[in-house]
């Protein structure tokens, strides 16, 4: 080759690889990080109580976790406290979670959470109940809104953000532990396991709420923390989950479910299946499924119930319309 | 009886404080933040030279310090900052290069192509992009409480003369910022007062610094008697310390109406009880502006009021 077919061959090179990383689908450029199969357990629970812990220990059991002195990070998601709302991830079944870890040997669990819009850490902490359990069961709180600081580079660039500042209590974790509520959302159509880790960006930096992710776009947001920070496992509160027009105005649906994976993208298409909506209609959870975890039912293992053989959709705004598998 | 209580929380914010000045957020945390060194200086009439040393060259300062290389751009924290400083060294040298990056520091909705969106396309949260503040961080929409902050940080260097037509024009566009992003019924949240139709609740910190910037107004605007009525009916048994201590600093700045001076001493009393074990609050912020709340109680400083 002379020198000016090498350079012209150097330059198209060049030139492709820029059109790769600016036109390409952002799914193609992130790691494929799919397990072979994923692990889901629907749980039946009737209701917020003590029974939570012996529920939420044998769901565990299922997993055949090795969790021996590791630090676990439980992150509920704490919004604001609503008298008579179901807005959060209730309290028993935080509670319920710390005991089924150190039962099953982990070294240490910490609750932690940064609330999106109130910045009164303690006061949602302390409405939702949350604040009892840490005393009860003497756990340890992070405010992630305030706690110090590590810049990691995103794993995926869906958004141009390039790196994150996220809590050093997140990142120092053996083991991240998304609690989500099951809620419809009124931007990103639900809220799962995956939309929870927006309560791991520290408010300090990016604000209340965390602005620079709305402008980043939500659901491009949810997978760039998600494919940095990917939870290690989910538990997910459907006991009393939300319709409607979520994550705080919306109506109390009593689903009775708990569920528990190893996978935050085979829960959250799970929960979503569960709310009689179709996932792979949600673009973060689309998105999510091309790298990040396992969307189709065929590459998710039901390790508890079976998922139930009739579902009413939940409702939804009008712009979610399209995500009801069953139009009334 | 004397009340110790204040002189404990700032014993205790001493203790806390990082061997080369300022605090963290956090109890054990090692990086410095803006906002709790901000306030601890103000509490414990500290030495105020941290600042000046950790200003950037533009004027601004970070919200908190990461010690690891890369560090992030100045923003919101800057208005706290300024307040120290005003507070607590008005000839500081920093002083004008702070205000003048304040003044040019803006939400992005006051780009006419943002304002625009906002109006035409982009509708389901309502407020008036007319009426811009500032934001948390550079780049995104502004929002009440960088905003009351900026409003306060530069109405305190009125006072010491070092505003001109610029600061004033912002003071007046953001107070108006304010009343735009009220919630229905008065008092404030984080700047969303109705989206998708439906109206949010106020939020009581919210409330109490936007409170604090719109000290000029009068009682009889309808807002701003909904949102004081609204903190005081707020703050009946507030489980919330950071929340009651913002509370008792804009009810203190209002004391020149006499209900609002009864509910005072109340609401003082119920923050003291909070305050009973202060060494479990492990967030050096709240702890400031506690101590900062029981002292205008007590000794009637307060460092938001503009009259001081």
């Amino acid at each position: 080759m002379n020198r000016r077919r090498f350079a012209g061959a150097a330059a198209g090179l060049a030139g492709g690889a820029v059109l790769l990383k600016t036109q390409a689908p952002p799914s193609w450029l992130a790691n494929d990080r799919r397990p072979a199969r994923s692990r889901v357990a629907i749980i039946t629970a009737a209701a917020y109580s003590e029974k939570l812990d012996e529920i939420i220990c044998e769901g565990l059991r299922l997993f055949d976790l090795h969790l021996r002195g590791k630090t676990v990070l439980l992150k509920p998601n704490l919004v604001e406290y609503i008298p008579g709302v179901d807005v959060n991830t209730n309290s028993w079944l935080v509670g319920a979670a710390a005991e089924a870890f150190l039962r099953l040997g982990a070294g240490k669990v910490i609750v932690g959470e940064g609330p999106g819009h109130q910045r009164d850490t303690q006061l949602v902490v302390t409405e939702s109940n949350i604040e009892r359990q840490l005393t009860d069961r003497r756990l340890a709180f992070v405010d992630l809104n305030r706690d110090d600081l590590v810049q990691v580079k995103t794993r995926s660039s869906y958004t141009s953000l390039g790196a994150l500042w996220l809590p050093q209590s997140v990142v120092g974790a053996d083991v991240v532990v998304s609690m989500p509520k099951v809620k419809t959302h009124h931007w990103a159509g639900v809220t799962l396991s995956m939309k929870n880790m927006f309560g791991i960006i520290p408010g300090a930096v990016y604000g209340w709420p965390k602005n620079v992710l709305h402008w980043h776009g939500i659901e491009r947001s949810i997978l760039d923390i998600c494919s940095t920070m990917r939870p290690h496992f989910v538990i997910a509160d459907g006991i009393v989950a939300m319709e409607g027009n979520g994550p705080l105005h919306g109506t109390g649906r009593t689903l009775n479910k708990i569920v528990l994976s190893d996978d935050p993208v085979a829960a959250d298409f799970t929960c979503t299946r569960l709310m009689g909506l179709l996932p792979e209609k949600i673009y973060h959870l689309e998105h999510a499924a091309r790298f990040l975890g396992n969307g189709a039912a065929e590459a998710i293992q039901l390790l508890g119930e079976e998922m139930p053989e009739r579902i009413e959709s939940f409702a939804v705004l009008p712009q979610f319309e399209h995500l009801r598998s069953q139009i009334p | 009886m004397q009340n110790h209580i204040p002189s404990r929380l700032r014993q205790l914010l001493l203790e806390r404080a990082l061997e080369d000045g300022g605090w963290p957020y956090t109890m054990g945390g090692r990086q410095r933040a803006t906002e709790p060194t901000a306030l601890a200086i103000l509490a414990c009439a500290s030495r105020y030279d941290v600042l000046s040393r950790t200003q950037n060259a533009d004027g601004s300062w970070v919200p908190v310090h990461s010690g690891a290389g890369a560090e992030l751009p100045g923003g919101w924290a800057t208005s706290l900052a300024m307040i120290a400083l005003l507070r607590t060294h008005p000839t500081d040298p920093g002083l004008p290069r702070a205000l003048k990056w304040l003044c040019a520091a803006r939400g992005i909705e006051s780009h006419w192509l943002w304002r625009w969106k906002f109006k035409l396309a982009d509708t389901q949260a309502a407020f008036n992009p007319d009426k811009f503040g500032w934001s948390w961080a550079l780049g995104t929409a502004s929002w009440v409480i960088p905003t009351a902050f900026a409003v306060i940080a530069l109405r305190l260097g009125r006072q010491q003369g070092l505003t001109g037509p610029r600061a004033e024009n912002r003071m007046l566009v953001g107070s108006e910022m304010l009343v735009d992003r009220a919630c229905p019924g008065g008092g404030w949240n984080a700047g969303n007062s109705r989206v998708f139709g439906v109206a949010l609740e106020p939020h009581i910190d919210a409330t109490a610094i936007a409170l604090l910037a719109l000290q000029e107004r009068e009682r009889n605007e309808v807002l701003i008697t909904q949102s004081l009525d609204q903190l005081v009916a707020g703050t009946r048994d507030c489980l919330g310390a950071s929340s009651l201590a913002w509370a008792l600093l804009a009810l203190h700045a209002w004391r020149r109406y006499r209900h609002i001076s009864r509910e005072l001493a109340r609401r003082g009393g119920e923050l003291e009880r909070l305050m009973r074990t202060p060494e479990r609050i492990a967030d050096n912020a709240t702890l400031a502006v506690c101590a900062l709340a029981l002292d205008a109680l007590a000794n009637d400083r307060n460092p938001f009021e503009e009259k001081q």
